[in-house]
């Protein structure tokens, strides 16, 4: 009973240190905000914590605490969508930066954060599983908790959100990064 | 094709992703404050459903007569402009009952502490300097630090040597969508059979554990420096659970069923 609950420890313990910089990135992209993608991830794993036996058992972790982290996502940004919507409306800039240092490059992320957080909670999460976290639709759905042609549909109002800026598609072509 | 009108295919939006996801170093993991903020989510068994603490509380019975004692009525909580005076530096400290074990010869006492709403940045440096100082911090870290914020814990103190054990803690919630109550699973290494603490919200007058065997109505105290009503009840395993219902002020009733 012991060596087994030493090996559950042993195996979360693997399972955080390992995950943990994939999850802050994931969760960085979702809110655009270092503290909040530290509280979610964070709050995610500790929810894993508690049911890690089973997690284990179930063998697919990563789906797990995906599900967890996209689930406490988007229950937090329907609690606060009223400040969040105010926020974001206050900071739109869509400039063209200059790109030939790294002030440019930072202006770049900070850019492409906003507009992702301009995406609807919803919409900015489908991107994000579907193009950085590279998962199938099925996956995403999954993780989501929501029908495939809900990740379709999401995923497409999205990208065409994202195509429609710009200064978005200037930047891939340019400051070396194709 | 100019810059200006070209368009992005999914390669494109990957690499912005990548590059967007490179603006943040993730740093080290806190494992530790994963694991202390899990065991904490662990003891809590929020009763949103009621079947998770249903399930966890599930064979119970009261205290004996003479078991939960002390049970002062606390004084009402103050709203004077002071944080002293709105005990943002030192808690009020509520009384919730005394566990007296025969299986251990030990006494038990269980109280809430709650520290009042820091208002500023100033407020929260100080509040945190002071629970450092009683021992809580350890507790409180993991939980956002926000003004506004009003943090509980439930500490269970044993009568002789003075040993105290934060047993439960976290934020008072706000407003909102809240379940009818919430239940604790006090951990069995602190008292034999199971002890559990509870609290119910504003509205609720009487809540009663109907077992399959007859029901139980703990009694309800106000916590100074909450609003919500707490109450204790002592596990026993001879006992299984079939529903627990609350009363509000108008005398609605609801019920959550066991399973």
């Amino acid at each position: 009973m012991g060596d087994r609950k030493q090996a559950l420890d042993e195996e979360f313990h693997g399972f955080v240190m390992s995950r943990w910089p994939r999850l802050m990135r994931t969760a960085f992209l979702l809110t655009g905000e270092r503290h909040a993608a530290e509280d979610l991830v964070q709050s995610s794993l500790e929810r894993a914590y508690v049911s890690w036996r089973r997690v284990s058992a179930a063998g697919d972790p990563d789906a797990y605490v995906r599900r967890i982290l996209i689930n406490a996502h988007a229950r937090r940004h329907r609690r606060k969508l009223k400040e969040y919507l105010r926020a974001r409306d206050e900071v739109q800039e869509w400039d063209e930066p200059e790109r030939d240092d790294r002030m440019a490059q930072a202006e770049d992320r900070s850019m492409l954060l906003r507009a992702l957080a301009r995406l609807p909670a919803r919409q900015r999460e489908a991107v994000v599983l579907r193009y950085w976290e590279d998962l199938t639709e099925t996956q995403a759905a999954e993780a989501m908790g929501c029908s495939v042609g809900a990740v379709k549909s999401n995923t497409a109002k999205g990208i065409a959100k994202l195509r429609a800026i710009p200064g978005l598609a200037a930047m891939v072509t340019s400051g070396g990064r194709r | 094709m100019t810059i200006e009108d070209r368009d992005m295919d999914d390669q494109d939006v990957t690499l912005l992703l990548r590059e967007a996801a490179g603006g943040i170093e993730p740093g080290a993991a806190p494992y530790a404050a994963v694991v202390r903020g899990g065991k904490r989510r662990r003891a809590r068994r929020w009763a949103a459903g009621a079947v998770t603490v249903l399930a966890l509380t599930g064979v119970a019975g009261t205290f004996g007569a003479g078991a939960l004692m002390d049970r002062p009525e606390p004084v009402a909580a103050e709203t004077a402009p002071s944080p002293e005076r709105r005990h943002v530096y030192t808690p009020w400290v509520t009384p919730l009952a005394t566990v007296r074990d025969g299986a251990n010869a030990s006494e038990l006492r269980l109280s809430v502490e709650v520290w009042g709403a820091p208002r500023n940045a100033a407020e929260i440096r100080e509040q945190k300097a002071r629970m450092v100082r009683h021992g809580v911090w350890r507790d409180r870290e993991s939980d956002p630090v926000r003004p506004g914020d009003v943090w509980f814990s439930v500490v269970a103190t044993r009568v002789g040597d003075g040993r105290r054990t934060v047993v439960v803690s976290g934020l008072e919630q706000a407003g909102g969508e809240r379940p009818g109550y919430v239940a604790y699973d006090l951990p069995g290494d602190l008292v034999s059979g199971r002890v559990v603490v509870g609290h119910v919200s504003p509205d609720v007058r009487r809540i009663t554990y109907q077992w399959r065997d007859g029901s139980s109505d703990p009694g309800l105290i106000q916590v100074a420096g909450l609003k919500d009503r707490w109450f204790a009840l002592r596990a026993d395993a001879g006992r299984r659970l079939r529903a627990i219902t609350t009363v509000d002020a108008a005398g609605e009733s609801k019920t959550w069923p066991a399973s």
